[in-house]
């Protein structure tokens, strides 16, 4: 009984280690409020946004940022800042989804890699390859074409070509963690091999997987933003990547129908990196003594 | 030396196979019946099916990946929906365009990266490094396409400084290349910066100030030397985001290059010519890949060593048993 | 060993009331706090103590080398050959670094730099200090890898082609390349294996002789320094707490610490029931006792221990104790 206290009581701590650390990096703070804000910006999407994102005002076309309409209003007279807002519901989904997805796989793959080691390993290892032969968001380019344009295609394409990026993440921890005496010690102690995958190499792993996945959601974003641009998104629903690809035509006259989804794309990764390198450097056990 | 060439070409055959293999299952797999979009929407029934037949559309799987790869060992990337022409010979017209603009970014992005985190890494809290480091920040949370839309805003549109489109001279190429290697520039700034710093705390750095060695040696032949590791991995990757830079930009500032000729074959439904510019952008990155790795072992001996004749090791295994006190 | 008679000879170093401290997030980490000693030239001086009681900033402190940020040299004086080095500009403190001055470091494995050759590396310092051309420096780098035992023919070679020992006889041929005055060795022999380090300390010892440097010896091991060492300083939480020539500390031993350091110590002469320990831990050095920082662990502490630090005694001429039992008189 006081054992198992005592081992909560230090994994706690542990955590609460990393959070105080986390907490003194200034800059990771403000990635952890933009991140909280742009959360919560999305849930309350429909509470937030002054208008619909469809509804149209032939009446208020192309107006610029002004009271009624703070990110003025696009060639529709659709209230852009009401297409921002619902925007980061769509682009966090997108981003979120597919990480889920690619994480969930690369981890699994990877660990099998990592920890069986000898011919599995060099299957998978090899496939990894073979998919970052072809840079990530051409291979993301391709298969979207594969599957057709759509929101959901996107998120599969995201989601695939960003697999073999966790894979190797978590194979190389794997192996690190592997060769470390305190496994080997369980494993003299008699421990099953589910076992220790789960209670002494997957705790040990997790930091590098928690700094990836952070990182990840930014670069998903930017994927989807990019894909949606070139027109293999769903041009019938406010995605950032869209909006902008939307307003090219009007760039010389009305710039603000660029740049303020542009200005949604930049902050949403902006606060992430904050966030997952304020992360890494709060994780990494070389910073702390 | 050049048994690790080969060695490393050899490893490379089966990868670039691999990705014959990923693209073909794609374009199987590609929704769309290329025979009825080669014909266009007036064909008949019976003139799809000739079609089909014709083009092997009604082999099996392996068949007609077989047919595929006898026919890219040929150079034959098949043939563009659109134009009729050789998806080769499209591509082949427009890489040289690409590669300029990638090449460009690439030496903008090292040009500019490495020396400004080394400076960060050197004046680490400065004014300096903060600034760095926050426009670094900026630079990988970007997405390319806009920012080249914002330089365009500002520089030509606004100021009308330089050329929002084209490519005929010096002046073209200054949007594009930033628009393209900012995040490059930033990821490499930043790697920089923390392998120096990693590097500078280093025992055998201290060990060269202990010689009496100046600030600059120090930094540049002792630390950075060692830095150039991390470093040049992330400038290999590097290639990877301005490839898809351009493939995203290039349609931005009208560059008639492979990017946009895939761009407009997305939009088109000119699966080939997609597939094709997938192949031989991942064939470029392999062979970038080829390069960073041969700069390794040109850099650090640890790796170098790994690959000359074995006997030379057994040589050392043996001086170092022979150790004779003074 | 002749220690009365080079008594005559020059100061060489003389280290006077240096304080280092490294300001971390944690408050400011008291490391050296007022450490005084010297040494003539020729002589060894050995200085003692466990880990993080500050024997290396001490080092790093005389050679200017302390990291900063976070580390800083808060006060005192460096005397080589009676100027002040924590006077001196960067300029001229180069110009003794390697040339007057060099260090042997603790970690073989990693001082090397690991993509430069041995040749290219024990060259280095003998073409920064001597005006000599590339091919002289080279034929020097070749001499000083012999004067270490190591065949002149592996200068081409990379650290890592080397195990620890060589690397630790490079480190040595580059520490001596430019014959200095002075060699701080710092736990030069911590890192080998046991029947290197014997090997090893003969080569410092010898070549120390044989050239007649000064030499500062940085260890926690006894026996070294019964070995090698003319004077010793006996370091805890970055005071020195005893000071003297090596007949005073081995025979006439008084701070509680050193006394309790031979008692943890085997001993094949002497019958004992079990090596006695020092209870507890090094206090922190972000959190120093008020009074004397041995006291929570002092068999013999007092009330009037936890007032102050204590100041330093001569008991005898040259030998210097931190206690005020020692002042007292209870000394033994």
């Amino acid at each position: 009984m006081s054992e198992n206290i005592q081992i909560q009581a230090r994994k706690r701590s542990q955590f609460i280690e990393v959070w105080r650390r986390l907490c003194r990096n200034r800059l990771a703070v403000l990635g952890m409020i933009l991140l909280v804000v742009i959360v919560l910006v999305a849930i309350f999407a429909d509470v937030i946004a002054p208008y619909p994102y469809d509804f149209q005002d032939y009446s208020s076309v192309f107006l610029g940022p002004c009271l009624q309409h703070p990110f003025g209003t696009d060639n529709f007279g659709r209230d852009i800042f009401s297409r921002v807002v619902y925007g980061t519901r769509i682009s966090l989904r997108i981003a979120f989804i597919s990480l889920a997805g690619s994480a969930l796989v690369g981890c699994i793959v990877g660990a099998i890699a990592g920890f069986f080691g000898g011919i599995i390993d060099a299957i998978i290892m090899r496939f990894c390859d073979i998919m970052m032969a072809i840079p990530r968001m051409v291979m993301a380019i391709s298969i979207a074409t594969t599957l057709g344009p759509g929101l959901t295609n996107a998120m599969i394409a995201i989601a695939i070509s960003s697999v073999p990026n966790f894979a190797r993440v978590v194979r190389a921890s794997t192996l690190t963690v592997k060769d470390q005496e305190y496994v080997e010690a369980a494993q003299s102690i008699g421990c099953s091999t589910a076992r220790i995958i789960r209670k002494y190499i997957f705790p040990n792993i997790l930091a590098p997987i928690i700094v990836q996945a952070t990182l990840g959601v930014g670069t998903a974003i930017i994927l989807a933003a990019s894909l949606s641009f070139l027109g293999l998104g769903d041009p019938l629903v406010p995605e950032w990547g869209a909006m902008v690809s939307a307003a090219r035509s009007y760039i010389r006259d009305y710039p603000h129908m660029i740049a303020f989804p542009g200005l949604a794309i930049m902050l949403s990764v902006l606060s992430l990196n904050l966030f997952g390198d304020g992360l890494r450097d709060a994780l990494d056990p070389k910073l702390k003594k | 030396m050049s048994k690790f060439i080969i060695k490393r070409i050899l490893v490379m055959i089966p990868v670039l196979l691999g990705v014959t293999f990923v693209i073909f299952t794609m374009m199987y797999f590609t929704d769309g019946n290329p025979a009825q979009l080669i014909l266009g929407d007036m064909a008949t029934e019976e003139q799809i099916h000739e079609l089909e037949e014709e083009m092997g559309l009604n082999d099996p799987f392996f068949t007609r990946y077989l047919n595929y790869l006898s026919d890219l060992l040929h150079g034959d990337l098949g043939t563009s929906y659109v134009t009729g022409q050789p998806v080769a010979k499209e591509i082949m017209d427009r890489l040289p365009v690409t590669v300029r603009i990638s090449f460009c970014c690439m030496i903008f992005a090292v040009a500019v990266g490495i020396p400004a985190g080394i400076l960060s890494a050197v004046k680490q809290y400065s004014i300096l490094d903060n600034l760095s480091m926050v426009l670094a920040l900026v630079g990988i949370s970007l997405p390319n396409f806009w920012l080249a839309l914002m330089l365009v805003l500002v520089f030509s549109v606004g100021l009308g400084l330089l050329p929002p489109s084209g490519l005929y001279g010096f002046k073209y190429y200054i949007l594009p290349v930033v628009s393209i290697s900012a995040s490059a520039v930033a990821t490499i700034t930043r790697m920089t910066r923390s392998s120096m710093l990693e590097v500078i705390r280093a025992d055998y750095i201290r060990t060269a100030r202990a010689k009496g060695q100046s600030e600059n040696v120090v930094i540049f032949r002792h630390a950075l030397l060692n830095a150039l590791i991390p470093i040049i991995t992330v400038v290999g990757l590097q290639f990877a985001t301005t490839l898809s830079g351009t493939v995203v930009n290039e349609q931005i500032f009208a560059i008639p290059g492979l990017g946009k000729l895939m761009v407009d074959a997305i939009k088109a439904r000119n699966y080939p010519v997609v597939q094709g510019g997938v192949f031989v952008l991942a064939f470029i990155f392999s062979i970038l890949n080829l390069v960073i790795d041969l700069i390794y072992a040109f850099v650090d001996p640890r790796i170098r060593s790994q690959y000359v004749r074995k006997k030379n090791k057994r040589q050392a295994e043996t001086d170092n048993r022979k150790e004779v006190p003074a | 060993m002749s220690v009365k008679n080079p008594d005559m000879r020059p100061e060489l170093l003389q280290v006077k009331d240096l304080v280092i401290q490294y300001e971390t997030s944690d408050g400011i980490v008291k490391a050296v706090n007022g450490v005084n000693f010297s040494l003539r030239e020729g002589e060894t001086l050995g200085l003692v103590g466990e880990t993080g009681a500050g024997k290396t900033t001490t080092a790093l402190g005389i050679m200017r080398l302390v990291p900063d940020p976070p580390g800083r040299i808060v006060s005192g004086q460096v005397f080589f050959e009676g100027k002040d080095l924590l006077k001196e500009n960067k300029v001229q403190m180069r110009a003794h670094r390697g040339k007057d001055i060099s260090m042997i470091f603790q970690d073989p494995m990693t001082s090397l730099n690991p993509v430069l050759t041995v040749g290219d590396q024990i060259a280095e310092v003998v073409r920064i200090h001597e005006k000599l051309s590339r091919a002289d420096a080279i034929k020097r780098a070749a001499e000083m890898l012999q004067i270490v035992g190591i065949p002149a023919e592996r200068m081409n070679e990379y650290p890592h082609q080397f195990s620890g020992g060589m690397k630790q006889r490079v480190v040595i041929a580059i520490a001596l390349a430019c014959s200095p005055k002075l060699i701080i060795a710092d736990e030069p022999t911590t890192a080998l294996d046991v029947t290197i380090q014997a090997q090893v300390l003969d080569l410092i010892h010898n070549i120390q002789q044989k050239y007649q440097t000064g030499m500062l010896m940085i260890t926690h091991d006894l026996g070294v320094v019964a070995e090698i060492c003319s004077k010793v300083a006996i370091m805890y939480a970055g005071y020195i707490v005893e000071y003297g020539s090596i007949e005073d500390i081995f025979e006439d031993p008084r701070h509680p610490y050193t006394k309790g350091l031979f008692g943890a110590l085997p001993n094949l002469k002497k019958k004992v029931h079990r090596l006695s320990p020092i209870d507890g831990m090094m206090p922190d050095p972000a959190n120093l006792p008020q009074g004397c920082p041995f006291e929570p662990r002092c068999p013999h502490r007092t009330e009037s221990c936890t007032q102050k630090v204590p100041e330093g005694i001569e008991v005898t001429p040259g030998h210097m104790v931190r206690c005020i039992c020692c002042a007292q008189g209870g000394g033994k």
